[in-house]
């Protein structure tokens, strides 16, 4: 899980590994690591869920967490347009330490509307040059499953 | 069999990699600093030294004096020198360190190491323990491992590092058995990844270390884990080469407390708050921006209608043929109709100016300008109201009073305040205006004679809109625009004006350029 600090990436694996959301915000401090058992057409496939910390001016993600990983999501909060130039920075070298590993952006809070900021324009054209990008809510548990098994079946079909 | 003990007591103690941890790994807490003069006398001081003293220094005071520790140190005859684990106090032990810089001055730095002595003490028990032991069964534990299987004491959890894996030594500490963890082991070689799969990540890392031929360490960033009964814990790895043996040390770290509950924990909602705010801000701008605009379309094309309705009643009220058929309160209407137009188109007017004042489209052009013609305007303006009312008007101007203004602007600010005195002054009356120069100071005084204000009135005056307007002497209705337009031209001026009012008697209005 790569992305700004207070996107939702802690809550997101939360989410999909034991069905909980909290709405307090609690910063992750380095690196928790969490394990999942998803069953992609009949095959069962063990995912370990590194849920980094956000990377920002206090702490910048060092590039040997992606070391061997086979996949990442990319994380950026809707109601915060910075946060996906931090998630375009961090894909860059993502796409580098990973050897292009597939990846997904997700783009999430999607329950807050009204207090939406990123440009529809910008999803588009991040989609026309080829990202997989999906809007998810960890709150209203909206695509969150969807995302984590897409992402698990892009992985599965490079190997 | 006393000497023997000794003998391998400081053995163990001086293992380099025990020694190592002890010197390097724990964090420095409590740091305080003294600095003294070439002769010994205390100069500066730094850090919570009531810590480790009962009082504060004074400058000047000799620091042997004030730390008797200290005492034949200062200056140091080793350039620097450090002792460890001296005892200060009860139960407060601390690394003294002193160094002397270029100009003779001695630092003195001490380090809190009263946490890690209790930790060293358990040891000292056990080894005192184990030695007692080994010595009546007669055999000889290794050295190396005795004192790594004795770092669970100290809260690591301890492997070395060898070709194929990861061999464990001594005990799990006590965090460990809290944990939802086991070490899953095979043929004596431990899979610690299974067990900690972050290892593998920093086993990277670690391998430059290892695999160099110089003792080095390297430290990971911390990772959490999930405790038994749902809380939560940071870990952090250690890994060390010394005397061409590696190993990897895991330990709970103490930095999150100051990290999560603290500085960036708060950093984080306190930036999250702050962009939230400016959003607000931007919309509520905009927002605002819409109304003005809006605001200023409307009045602009409220004022053709509005001016062809007054120019029909006009034309009515001056065809003499319908006058002579319609009855006396069939005129009245007909004046009321004009008379109420007038004032919308007042109105709209005034809100047109405001609009566009809050949108910043008028531009301050100061120039040189003519108070007569000022004044001559406002007479002019304000006349047919006058006569009406029969209000004397004077005009004042000091020959040297002289200054620079948006004459257009300052002119329709100055209307409003005389328009507004002309509504409060009874019939019969006095206003004056008055262009001012005393001893350089240059200011528009305007005065009339007219029913005068409550104070809280005087201090509502220039906020902007009100919506509670007085009716003139003459049951004249107000905008409620007027003075904040007025207040909206002068600080773009950067003019300021005061109003100095008597109940019953009239008002004064000042403004100082
Ligand atoms: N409304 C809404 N809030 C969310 C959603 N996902 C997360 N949040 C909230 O956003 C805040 C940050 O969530 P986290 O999951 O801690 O974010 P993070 O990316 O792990 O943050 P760091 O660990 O600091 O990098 C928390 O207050 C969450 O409750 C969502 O889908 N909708
Ligand atoms: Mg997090």
């Amino acid at each position: 899980m790569l992305g700004a600090f207070a996107v939702g990436k802690t809550s997101l694996v939360q989410r999909f590994v034991n069905s909980i959301f909290s709405d307090k915000y609690h910063t992750t401090i380095g690196v928790k690591i969490d394990q999942k058992i998803v069953k992609v057409d009949d095959t069962e496939v063990t995912l370990m869920l590194w849920d980094l910390y956000g990377d920002d001016d206090f702490m910048i993600v060092k590039p040997t967490y992606l070391y061997g990983s086979s996949g990442y999501f990319l994380v950026a909060d809707g109601t915060r347009a910075e946060t996906l130039q931090i998630a375009k920075r961090l894909q860059e070298m993502a796409e580098v330490t990973t050897k292009n590993a597939p990846f997904i952006l997700l783009i999430n809070k999607s329950d807050l509307t009204e207090a939406w900021e990123i440009d529809p324009e910008a999803i588009n054209r991040l989609k026309q040059s080829g990202w997989q990008i999906m809007l998810t809510s960890a709150k209203e548990d909206k695509m969150v499953e969807e995302a984590f098994s897409l992402l698990t079946k892009m992985m599965l079909e490079i190997q | 069999m006393m000497k023997s003990l000794t003998k391998n007591l400081t053995q163990q103690f001086s293992d380099p990699i025990f020694n190592y941890i002890l010197k390097e790994i724990p964090p420095y807490i409590g740091v305080v600093m003294l600095q003294a003069d070439d002769g010994g006398l205390i100069r500066y001081w730094h850090g919570s030294l009531d810590r480790y003293f009962d009082q504060q220094p004074t400058e000047g005071q000799p620091i042997e004096d004030y730390a008797p520790f200290l005492f034949g140190m200062v200056p140091p005859l080793i350039n620097p020198m450090v002792i460890s684990h001296v005892l200060i106090k009860e139960k407060v032990y601390v690394e003294v360190h002193i160094l002397n810089d270029d100009e003779n001055n001695t630092w003195v730095i001490l380090i809190d190491q009263s946490k890690e002595v209790e930790l060293i003490h358990p040891i000292i028990q056990y080894y005192n323990e184990e030695k007692l032991k080994s010595t009546r069964d007669n055999k000889q534990a290794s050295t190396v491992k005795g004192t790594l299987s004795a770092l669970y004491l100290l809260d690591y959890l301890t492997f070395e590092r060898e070709k194929d894996g990861y061999r464990f030594h001594g005990i799990t500490p006590f965090w460990f058995d809290q944990l939802n963890k086991k070490l899953y082991s095979d043929d004596q070689k431990i899979d610690l990844i299974e067990t900690f799969p972050y290892i593998e990540v920093f086993q990277i890392e670690a391998e430059e270390i290892w695999s160099s031929q110089y003792n080095g360490k390297v430290i990971s960033g911390l990772w959490e884990e999930t405790n038994k009964n749902g809380t939560h814990i940071y870990l952090q790895a250690l890994a060390l080469r010394n005397d061409k043996r590696n190993y990897l040390l895991i330990k709970p770290s103490n930095q999150e407390n100051g990290m999560s509950d603290g500085f960036i924990q708060k950093a984080r909602e306190q930036k999250l708050t702050l962009d939230q705010l400016a959003n607000a801000e931007r919309k509520l701008k905009q927002l605002l921006g819409f109304k003005d605009q809006f605001v200023s379309i409307i009045s602009h094309d409220l004022r053709s209608p509005i001016g062809a309705v007054i120019g029909l009643s006009e034309l009515l009220l001056t065809d003499e043929d319908l006058i002579n058929k319609l009855d006396e309160q069939q005129l009245e209407l007909l004046t009321d109709i004009k008379n109420e137009m007038l004032r919308l188109l007042d109105y709209n007017d005034k809100l047109y100016q405001w609009s566009n004042l809050e949108l910043g489209n008028f531009k301050i052009t100061k120039k040189p300008v003519s108070p007569l013609n000022l004044a001559n305007y406002v007479e002019k303006m304000q006349s047919a109201k006058l006569k009406k009312k029969n209000i004397t008007f004077e005009k004042k101007i000091d020959s040297d009073c002289s200054f620079q203004a948006d004459e257009t602007l300052l002119g329709q600010a100055i209307n409003n305040l005389v328009g507004n005195s002309v509504k409060f002054t009874p019939e019969g009356g006095t206003i004056s205006l008055h262009f001012s120069n005393s001893n350089g100071q240059n200011s528009i005084i305007i005065t009339d004679s007219g029913m005068g204000m409550d104070k809280d009135t005087c201090e509502r005056l220039f906020s902007g809109f009100t919506r509670k307007t007085t009716m003139g002497t003459f049951g004249e209705k107000g905008t409620g625009l007027g003075l904040g337009i007025v207040k909206k031209i002068l600080d773009a001026h950067e003019f300021t004006i005061n109003v100095d009012s008597v109940l019953g008697k009239g008002t004064s209005f000042t403004i100082v350029v």
